[in-house]
């Protein structure tokens, strides 16, 4: 009959609508993609890593660590870093008497060349790891002592500090921050070791301007530390255990 | 016999029912429109403070937010005392030009792929889910955490991509039915942040990402006058 068209391509269309509808919600498809290790499912175990069994950071009088000392200028241009390395050294460490005077804590004495440098006394408890000074033969004390993690090591803690940074008679207002950000393996001259990464940053005011000192610290049980970097203003200490030998032998 | 010419309505009729239906379209479409825009009407405020982090208003480039027919946008930047940064944004919706999907928008710039997606739920059991994605910068130096989702002032999410494109005509729908039935407000929630080279698997960033989300969405529940989730 002229006019009435029958619609042979209907059926088809219709399928078609159907087929596009079958796409609907993206949200069903399949997960995938070559980065799905960068995304943790809350509430499902997530792999660690195989640590040694003992103290965070031993106090065991007479051990002795190597460390091999790298001194880089660090610059960012253009979103690339430009690392230059400015020198290299060894350096030594001994673990001192544990004192109960008016700093209590160990004493991990920096050695350059068989002469004392530096020192660094931190007071490990049952219940935590802190800071009480650090610098040369004028220490800067934190006080009350700066707390670097609280035992036993959970990722992800965090720990926060407000004090005073006491250089000779000079008392100087700061804040801190730490956090156990992760547990790495990390690969040293001395060998391998399962670690925690403790990142803290000591913030004060030095003749009016604020200044920040970020610092990372990879803690390996039973050992200690094992990696540390240090950041003062474009120029980062990194250091790394060369050799570790327990009670000096 | 009728002629096949003949016409379906004869006199005056097809004029007015003509009119009849250019009417009732037009009212439709006005009181569309009237919904669409108090759908677009919730914009909740977010904390300026989480935990470590404090914020700065970083504003969305106007360039971007007119592409998106300028919804109402509170776009901040969380630093902690590490100096990691996490970006949360909440853009309310209402008409679909608001709607642009990260996962259209961020790869189609041509920068980054995605290159990762994972959907559950933000908060533990009961809670609204999310949609996570990696965008990977197509250099291979620089990848992205994002936790994408749309949510609605009675307490739900949703996840579903809305780009003008085939595959997402239910989730159109659904925004069009929300809208203009229900009267449903929404807003969408991007919270992201860049996997520093230290956080090698990206730990960190999920955990920074996670901890402003998770509090935002319980601001945006207490916004909307919801119980707070436990």
């Amino acid at each position: 009959m002229k006019g009435v068209r029958p619609d042979r391509h209907g059926g088809r269309i219709g399928a078609l609508a159907l087929l596009a509808c079958a796409g609907c919600g993206m949200d069903h498809a399949e997960n995938k993609g070559t980065d799905t290790s960068f995304i943790r499912i809350p509430g499902k175990p997530t792999p660690s890593v195989p640590m040694k069994a003992g103290p965070v950071l031993p106090t065991r009088e007479k051990d002795r660590f190597q460390w091999h000392v790298t001194t880089h200028r660090r610059q960012v241009i253009d979103d690339a870093i430009k690392d230059q390395v400015l020198r290299e050294e060894e350096e030594e460490v001994i673990v001192g008497k544990t004192s109960d005077g008016p700093n209590p804590g160990t004493v991990f004495e920096i050695r350059k060349n068989g002469k004392p440098f530096r020192a660094e006394i931190f007071d490990v408890s049952s219940e935590q790891v802190r800071q009480v000074a650090a610098g040369l033969g004028d220490r800067v004390t934190m006080v009350p002592p700066l707390p670097l993690m609280r035992l036993p090591v959970r990722e992800g803690a965090e720990q926060d500090w407000i004090g005073v940074l006491q250089f000779r008679k000079v008392r100087t207002p700061g804040t801190a921050y730490s956090r156990v950000s992760a547990q790495e393996i990390v690969k040293t001259p001395a060998g391998e070791f399962g670690a925690w990464r403790v990142e803290t940053v000591i913030r004060t005011t030095i003749e009016g301007k604020p200044f920040a000192f970020p610092m990372t610290r990879w803690f390996a049980p039973g050992v200690g530390m094992v990696r540390q970097r240090l950041y003062v203003g474009n120029i980062l200490v990194e250091k790394e255990l060369v050799r570790y030998r327990p009670g000096g032998k | 016999m009728v002629p096949d010419t003949a016409p379906i309505f004869p006199g005056r009729r097809p004029l007015a029912a003509m009119g009849v239906a250019i009417l009732l379209v037009a009212l439709f479409g006005g009181f569309a429109s009237a919904r669409f825009r108090h759908a677009g009407e919730w914009v909740p405020a977010i904390p300026n403070t989480i935990g470590h982090w404090e914020s700065i208003d970083s504003p969305i480039a106007a360039e971007i937010l007119e592409g998106l027919g300028n919804p109402p946008t509170i776009s901040k930047m969380y630093v902690n005392p590490l100096g990691e940064r996490v970006y949360a944004s909440v853009m309310a919706v209402g008409p679909f030009e608001n709607y642009h999907d990260p996962m259209v928008c961020i790869a189609g710039g041509g920068n980054f792929s995605m290159t990762a997606r994972e959907i559950f739920p933000l908060d533990g059991p009961g809670s609204g889910k999310i949609r996570a994605m990696i965008f990977r910068r197509r250099d291979g130096a620089v990848r992205m955490l994002m936790y994408y989702w749309q949510q609605s002032r009675d307490g739900s999410t949703d996840t579903s991509a809305r780009m003008g494109n085939y595959r997402d005509m239910l989730a159109r729908f659904d925004t069009g039915l929300g809208a203009v039935v229900i009267g449903r407000q929404t807003c969408l929630m991007r919270i992201h942040a860049f996997i520093r080279p230290d956080d090698p698997d990206g730990v960190q960033a999920q955990r920074n990402v996670e901890e402003i989300s998770r509090t935002i969405y319980q601001a945006l529940r207490r916004d909307a006058g919801l119980e707070p989730l436990k």
